[in-house]
């Protein structure tokens, strides 16, 4: 199975001594420090080259989509948060976002400057432990624990307002469950200062290292038509160079009534993708300062839900921006108290599927840069 | 391209038998098609020469028959097109995984979950329930075990 | 002699860019520690933090106010309380005399304290509650509210 045009001395005395070579399957296991969850990736190898690679998923399928429809809609909040336990308050207010498009309810303008902020600080420690987990399965420790700092004062501050550190269940249809202090906005505002200094270390450390530059410029580069084929969004899109954001292109909350650039790299590779990523954390801190300035008084919370919501017959369809793309909530009523059908169509179920392709003639330690810079987060494709 | 008079011819060349232009802010799709079930393959043909994307496929069972929801969405401008399918529960349909390489996920799961049947597939195996399952959870006579069942839920089957 | 330029280029630039990561680290070793020795020492909780619930006791007051009603009981996904009150005398209200709630699968929603009509529930700032046995997670509240002192962490 070795090229025809590379023989070397060895090789030529092996096939004259009779030894054959052959390929082998490696199974890249559930349990795997660098999948990032429970994902088996069946590799069909040629020694350290890639001939197939299949991966295969289900082992955390717990039943989200069935669980919407033996549950009331209130009851259904705290599972947003384990479907993605990175992006938790994220998922979390687009699924009351997208309630509350079912069944007409409005929110006050001063819960819905909450929710940003809040969802960019998620936004910002999901990021972050993305980039600390990546640089940590190409071998650089250090980061990784430099992260955890950033996400302990973001951690801190949520806790202060939400009450919960990683599986949030803070938002309510018409509004979020507590108002924010004083506190918070100092807090925030100190971070955001402290964010930026660091963002310079962070560049100094990893982005010129000669290490990294060998390992992820030209890995696993797409091109926009496959992206386009596979349904990728996100990052991974944003990377080969189109300008595909929701926040922008369908705007919820008020992402519209705030400024920001939407970064975008040419290649399409493992660079391109992290270097996105690190200009969107930029971005966040953006967002969040405006909406700090311009957060209004008033109410909180919408007061007219009712407890037990019945909204009107019919479907509706929401699509938002989580850290990893583009994340469509369907869902179904049919006039009850429980939905008829709930569908969850999460980015790193198309972006995993590209994996198939992109990993042929790669070597093993260059599908790990591959997975890294995609962002997986397995529970989110298994719900 | 984008707009919603150049759209009219597409929607036109798909054959629908309804038409609904929906209200965004209301639905989250621009245009609302009902196609029948063996147009599909022509629909995404048409779609894909467009530029639009594959967004969602999804299944949802009407007890009496499955309707099968795909979406389409373009990166330039967004304008979401739904177009929707009605299926007698034993029928097939056609596959677009050729077509549109994000359907092969997608239609796997909506085979393994509800029994849509897609002709055509490369490989229709499991996706996300063990190997020996040989049950469909998102039917509406799978019977969930009554301790999972939240309490209000309880209470509902109860009166 | 191109390749041997870029050969040579190619090492001092990489090399440079390992000597500034590690300024980065050496500048990092000289800033104060951030690491708290957990459990020798424990931080302290932010009030806001949300544990499991417990009975609300407020100061003047004897008793606690759950009426047993039963709405907490509806609102719970997780299937986690389960209720029982007498009414102490005829013509009066209903009193909870025994709320247990299964804490191994609470999920901290906190959807039962907002619908509780008078407030009678609020989180507790328990956090490093660990058992042996299973069922130590079904607990008590209102036995814990009777006698605080006995039934510590367990």
């Amino acid at each position: 199975m070795t090229d025809g045009n590379i023989t070397s001395l060895e090789t030529e005395q092996k096939i004259s001594q009779g030894l054959t070579e052959q390929t082998f399957w490696l199974n890249m296991g559930p349990q795997h420090p660098a999948t990032h969850g429970v994902l088996r990736v069946v590799l069909h190898l040629d020694g350290e080259r890639v001939v197939e690679a299949e991966p295969v998923i289900g082992y955390i399928h717990r039943g989200h989509e069935r669980m919407g429809e033996t549950r009331g809609y209130a009851q259904f909040i705290p599972n947003n948060s384990r479907m993605d336990y990175l992006a938790g308050l994220i998922y979390n207010h687009a699924y009351c976002a997208a309630v509350e498009k079912l069944a007409g309810i409005d929110v006050p303008p001063r819960a819905e400057y909450i929710r940003c902020i809040t969802s960019e600080l998620n936004r910002l420690a999901s990021h972050l432990l993305w980039l600390g987990a990546y640089l940590m399965d190409l071998g650089a420790f250090t980061p990784f624990l430099y992260i955890w700092e950033e996400r302990e004062k973001i951690n801190d501050i949520l806790n202060h307002v939400t009450g919960s550190r990683l599986t949030y269940a803070y938002n309510r249809f018409g509004g979020v469950h507590k108002d924010v202090d004083d506190d918070f906005i100092s807090w925030t505002r100190a971070y955001v200062k402290r964010q930026r200094k660091r963002f310079k270390m962070y560049n100094r450390l990893v982005t010129g290292n000669v290490i990294f530059q060998n390992r992820t410029v030209g890995v696993g580069a797409i091109t926009p038509e496959q992206a386009l084929n596979y349904g990728l969004t996100g990052p991974c899109l944003r990377a080969c160079g189109v300008e595909y954001d929701i926040r922008k292109k369908e705007p919820y909350a008020v992402y519209s009534e705030v400024d920001f650039d939407i970064p975008t790299g040419s290649n399409g590779d493992a660079f391109d993708r992290y270097s996105v990523r690190l200009a969107e954390m930029e971005q966040s801190l953006r967002i969040i300062e405006q909406c700090l300035d311009r957060l209004p008084g008033g109410a909180y919370i919408n007061d007219n839900v009712p407890q037990y919501l019945a909204p009107d017959s019919g479907d509706v369809f929401f699509a938002f921006e989580s850290p990893r793309g583009e994340t469509n909530i369907f869902m179904v009523s049919d006039g009850s108290r429980i939905p008829y059908r709930m569908h969850w169509k999460t980015p790193s179920y198309s972006n995993l599927s590209i994996l198939a392709e992109i990993a042929r003639g790669q070597f093993i330690a260059d599908v790990v840069s591959i997975m890294g810079s995609f962002d997986l987060v397995i529970p989110e494709i298994d719900k | 391209m984008t707009s919603l008079s150049a759209s009219k011819e597409l929607i036109e060349g798909l054959s629908p038998v309804e038409v609904h232009d929906t209200d965004y802010s209301k639905t989250g799709s621009h245009v609302d098609v009902t196609i029948e079930p063996d147009q599909i393959r022509k629909t995404a043909e048409l779609l894909n020469a467009r530029g639009y994307f594959l967004e969602d496929l999804t299944a949802l069972d009407r007890i009496d028959y499955r309707e099968m929801a795909y979406r389409f969405n373009q990166y330039i401008e967004p304008h979401r097109i739904t177009i929707r399918a009605k299926l007698d529960p034993e029928d097939e349909v056609d596959t677009i995984s050729d077509i549109f390489a994000a359907a092969n996920w997608q239609e796997r799961e909506c085979h393994e979950f509800l029994g849509v049947k897609f002709k055509g597939h490369p490989d229709l195996r499991r996706l996300l329930l063990p190997e020996d399952a040989d049950f469909f959870p998102l039917r509406k006579d799978f019977k969930v075990p009554p301790e999972i069942l939240a309490p209000e839920y309880h209470q509902e089957d109860n009166d | 002699m191109k390749a041997v330029i870029k050969y040579f280029r190619d090492i001092i630039v990489g090399g440079w860019s390992l000597v500034l990561g590690y300024t980065v680290t050496l500048s990092e070793f000289f800033k104060p520690i951030i690491t708290v020795q957990y459990p020798r020492v424990k931080l302290e909780m932010d009030p806001a933090y949300r544990g499991h619930i417990e009975l609300v006791k407020l100061p003047g007051e004897d008793g606690h106010f759950c009426l047993a009603c039963g709405t907490c009981e509806r609102a719970c996904p997780s299937n986690v309380i389960k209720i029982q009150g007498v009414k102490p005398k005829a013509g009066a209200g209903k009193v909870g005399i025994m709320y247990l709630i299964d804490f191994s699968r609470c999920s901290l929603c906190g959807l039962c304290v907002d619908v509780c009509p008078v407030d009678a529930l609020r989180h507790s700032m328990e956090y490093d509650l660990a058992f042996t046995s299973r069922w130590d997670n079904v607990i008590d509240l209102v036995a814990r509210f009777n006698e605080p002192q006995a039934q510590e962490r367990g």
